[in-house]
């Protein structure tokens, strides 16, 4: 496998300590860079003082852009989440030539489903004004355009480019909707900010173009892949509106706002959290590095060896030596990810001092920090059961978290605000504990799962 | 309305041409006063065209996809499971060629407790069934191909668990054409209902298959060379046969009478396990008066040797090519027909014609398709057949009833067709030559000796006529089957 998989793996066998620390930067940063920026860009004009002193335009602003980002998100989720298993079987397949119509389709049916709606949204029961609904409107265009591109670019490994795209793209977002906000509102700042996220994704659309060759949209075919693949899209649905689901219930509890227009946020909340989630950097980072390198490997010459005509003792042995690796690795970034939550909780009163939170949001911050332990390592045992393609069990891992995440937030409102966040963090422990004890047991059974329960030729041969 | 006569046929009539498929056609058409019902078992649900009208004594027709078996309960509940176990360990059996018609009775039973709930995802897809296919693999030799060994497993016990699930046709007396899964769905048949199987075997089903087993290329060798002297070497080939085997010997002890076309047959039934009280002859037979009538064509044409038959590996058309390629070395003018479908396996069809080209025989050799034989016999000098397999082919009877000679290869009832005498018969002129398997240049020469020589020729065209008109006529065939079909209704009336 070309790309960054076989430069991380070149650099973490170079046994030194500087080799090791690139491989791991490169990780965080095509990791965890896209997601980053945009979580500083919400989150930035919500911490600490900047909560305290904006203009209610700056509010607005950010509230919105909440909005789109959240909604755009968890509904274009499932379009992503099928686009990429239908590319990743494309590339397999040798067929360059469906990429880029595949790529056309699935924008093309995000757009449609949702634009009706988020317009329907924008215009009818939320009060912002024409030209700011207008303009939350195409941010929100721009940002369903960004989430598919990028999702295309990623499965094709390309990250750097992904990575460069959202920096250029958010400076431009940023900075110009900071200014525009002086001279021309909420409406300036949404219509910026939508102009840097459509720069990048028209870069990333660009770039697509240039690698691939052109073909008309399929709409056609990716409905038919669709209607295949139903649980794919369930699955993007479910794990994209999990860890959202605390907000929710938040945006209607006791700490919650209502602004003019109608919208609802709780903004301590919502800041609060959104720092916690850059806890998840490490270990993000290096579950890319071990995902990429030993993971890989082994998963490969697990299946390599049953298609190769291997006898049933060595097929055990690499699944023992597969299972086994997903086992240390766990232990791992266990071990990291509580010494990265540890060493966050500790510096909490620092933050405060420095006025990036506020004393109301220390204690969401914590609750938050230990959540996205656990949150990291539920989304990480996500992805070996995708490497597996165990859908109905990242179904049920993704339900659980979703359903828990909105009852434990629901039920913890009932004891005050101290424990805003405790929720998403009991949510995160169960979740995770549920999906660990799940891919145990489909690790103790993977022979029998790649033989069966997952054999497309079985099912075919009836 | 209850049939007569319910007849087991695995790959064949209606919707395959070729010998046994003429012959269950002539033998529904010989009994216009019984109803049959027909079981065809097919390799999969894939609609397909029926090569032959079944008569209007058939009264239905039941196919059976022996790779296409219902879902059934997905998940056990405790009740099931046992039975599921139980199931899985007579399936095992069966594989494993241990199986009685005891355990068919068993597995009856369970199935019938199960009501509708065994199927697939029961007793193919389930953990237990896994279990079961690992058991197997370890027993077999656990150093072949795991994905091998699993998928040939699965195809075994689908085709199994497809002849032992579905409800039963009911009918007087039932009669399998061969053993195989035909034969293993006569025994359940007959353990259950009590009523008589009759088993008619043309080519020894059991053999043909180790024949193919024995050159499948997919089959490798599976366990790694062994200094050890006493250590067995097992394969995947030995699941195939072990089950081919084991059903064989279930249809024999299921079965009476046991028929088959010729001596050489029985050694092969015998030696599988049938009983030799229980086994009898009744050859082929053709409607002597029909092809008698051909009248040779008197124009002149260059001297024409045919291959009548379907065009596919096992009837070894290439030998044939060869063997007119060399033929034309001595006559060279002479021609090669080769007359039977060609659809049948459309790969080898190609290579065919690829070697006649490769060959510059082109303008000596014409593959005709499927033909009205008797059209052809009047042109015809020689009929050929360079079989690696075969039983008691109908071809050489047509030919040798209009007088055509025959070279064969010395494979199934060629040589008594030909050459031989039964024994307390009177001897009669050799009908042609019998020949090696695969050997072109023994066939190029025995063809070069009969059309060289007039007189020679002239002898063994009588010699056929005669030996098909004293001992492979079709009403003899018909009285035959008569009396066995009454005798087993009565049977079954009486019991």
């Amino acid at each position: 496998m070309a790309g960054i998989g076989f430069v991380l793996r070149r650099l973490t066998r170079r046994d030194d300590l500087s080799g090791a620390l690139q491989a791991f930067t490169a990780a965080a940063a095509i990791t965890s860079g896209p997601w980053l920026l945009t979580v500083l860009a919400i989150a930035g004009s919500g911490l600490g003082d900047a909560l305290a002193n904006s203009p209610p335009e700056y509010q607005t602003f950010r509230v919105m852009l909440s909005y789109d980002f959240c909604f755009s998100l968890v509904l274009t989720a499932p379009a992503t989440t099928l686009a990429a298993r239908l590319v990743a079987d494309q590339l397999f397949a040798g067929d360059v030539d469906e990429i880029v119509p595949t790529f056309l389709a699935t924008l093309a049916f995000a757009l449609l489903v949702q634009m009706p709606l988020v317009i329907l949204f924008w215009l009818v029961p939320i009060d912002v004004g024409g030209a700011a609904a207008m303009a939350a409107i195409a941010c929100y265009a721009a940002l369903v355009a960004l989430w598919v591109t990028t999702a295309f670019l990623s499965v094709l490994r390309d990250f750097g480019f992904v990575l460069l795209c959202f920096l250029g793209g958010m400076i431009v977002a940023c900075g110009g909707s900071l200014i525009a906000g002086q001279m021309f509102g909420t409406a300036g700042m949404l219509t910026c900010f939508a102009c840097g996220i459509a720069v990048v994704a028209f870069a990333g659309i660009g770039r697509l173009l240039l690698r691939f060759p052109y073909g008309p949209l399929k709409l056609g075919a990716l409905l038919g892949a669709a209607r295949r693949n139903r649980t794919l899209l369930l699955i993007g649905l479910l794990t994209a509106a999990a860890p959202w689901a605390d907000k929710w219930i938040m945006w209607f509890g006791p700490s919650s706002e209502r602004m003019a227009s109608g919208l609802h946020h709780a903004p301590f909340y919502d800041s609060a959290m959104f720092l916690a989630y850059l806890a998840m950097v490490p270990g993000s980072a290096a579950f890319f590095v071990i995902a990429e390198t030993g993971f890989f490997l082994s998963y490969r010459r697990f299946f390599d060896e049953i298609l190769s005509g291997a006898s049933f003792s060595r097929i055990e042995s690499q699944r023992q030596e597969l299972c086994g690796g997903i086992a240390d690795a766990g232990v791992s970034l266990v071990l990291l990810q509580s010494l990265v939550t540890v060493t966050i909780e500790l510096s909490g009163p620092m933050l405060v001092q420095a006025g990036v939170l506020t004393p109301v949001q220390y204690p969401i911050f914590r609750f938050g920090v230990l959540g996205a332990q656990f949150h990291l390592l539920l989304n990480c045992v996500l992805v070996v059961m995708s490497y597996l393609d165990l859908r109905a069990d990242q179904v049920a891992c993704a339900s659980v978290f979703l359903v828990l995440n909105a009852a434990l937030t629901a039920a913890a409102l009932l004891f005050g605000s101290n424990f805003d966040g405790y929720g998403y963090f009991l949510a995160g422990i169960l979740a995770f504990i549920f999906a660990a004890g799940l891919a145990a047991h489909r690790c103790r059974d993977l022979i029998y799962v790649a033989f069966i329960r997952n054999n497309a030729s079985v099912r075919d041969a009836h | 309305m209850m049939a007569d006569v319910c007849l087991l046929l695995e790959g064949t009539y209606p919707f395959v041409s070729g010998g046994v498929s003429s012959w269950v056609h002539q033998l529904l058409l010989a009994h216009p006063d019984l109803s049959f019902h027909l079981v065809c078992l097919t390799p999969d649900d894939r609609p397909r065209v029926q090569k032959f009208q079944p008569p209007g004594n058939v009264q239905s027709v039941t196919c059976i996809p022996l790779q296409s078996l219902p879902m059934g309960q997905r998940v056990p509940s405790k009740q099931t499971r046992a039975a599921v176990e139980a199931l899985l360990a007579i399936v095992d059996r069966l594989l494993r060629g241990v199986a009685t018609v005891d355990d068919l009775t068993s597995f009856a039973k369970q199935a019938t407790g199960l009501g509708g709930l065994a199927g697939r995802a029961l007793l193919l897809d389930s953990r237990m069934a896994f279990e079961t296919v690992k058991a197997g693999y370890e027993r077999i030799g656990s150093e072949s191909s795991f994905l091998d060994f699993f998928w040939s497993w699965r195809s075994l016990a689908s085709a199994v668990l497809a002849v032992l699930l579905p409800p039963l046709p009911d009918a007087r007396c039932y009669h399998a054409v061969s053993t195989g899964f035909a034969g293993l769905l006569g025994a359940r048949l007959a353990a259950a209902t009590g009523r008589p199987l009759i088993l008619t075997e043309h080519g020894i089903y059991t053999n043909e298959r180790r024949i193919e087993i024995a050159m499948a290329d997919w089959l490798y060798q599976g366990p790694e060379m062994s200094f050890a002297p006493r250590k067995v070497s097992r394969d995947l080939r030995d699941l195939w046969i072990e089950a081919f085997e084991g059903f064989a010997r279930l249809t024999y002890a299921a079965a009476d009478p046991v028929v088959t076309l010729y001596r050489g047959n029985q050694r092969l039934q015998l030696r599988d396990g049938a009983t030799p009280a229980r086994l009898s002859i009744i050859p082929n037979g053709v409607d002597f008066e029909r092809y008698a009538a051909v009248v040779r064509d008197p124009a002149p044409r260059p001297p024409t040797v045919a291959l009548i038959g379907r065009v596919v590996p096992i009837k070894d058309v290439k030998t044939f090519i060869r063997a007119v390629g060399l033929l034309r070395r001595s006559i060279p003018d002479a021609r090669g027909e080769i007359l039977g479908p060609l659809e049948e396996d459309p790969a080898y069809a190609r290579e065919c014609a690829a070697l006649i080209r490769q060959l510059s025989l082109d303008n000596a050799i014409t593959l005709q398709g499927p033909v009205i034989v008797q059209d052809w016999l009047a042109r015809i000098d020689i009929s050929v057949l360079t079989s690696i397999s075969e039983a008691q082919p109908l071809t050489i009877l047509e030919a040798g009833a209009a007088g055509v000679p025959c070279i064969a290869t010395d494979v199934g009832a060629c040589r008594e067709m030909i050459e031989a005498d039964p024994p307390g018969e009177s001897p009669v002129a050799a009908g042609g030559a019998v020949t090696p398997i695969a050997n072109p240049a023994a066939t190029a020469a025995a063809m070069a000796a009969l059309l060289a020589d007039r007189r020679r020729w002239t002898s063994a065209s009588c010699g056929m006529q005669e030996r098909v008109r004293t001992r492979f006529l079709k009403s003899d065939c018909d009285r035959a089957y008569a009396r066995l079909y009454g005798r087993a209704i009565e049977r079954r009336l009486s019991a």
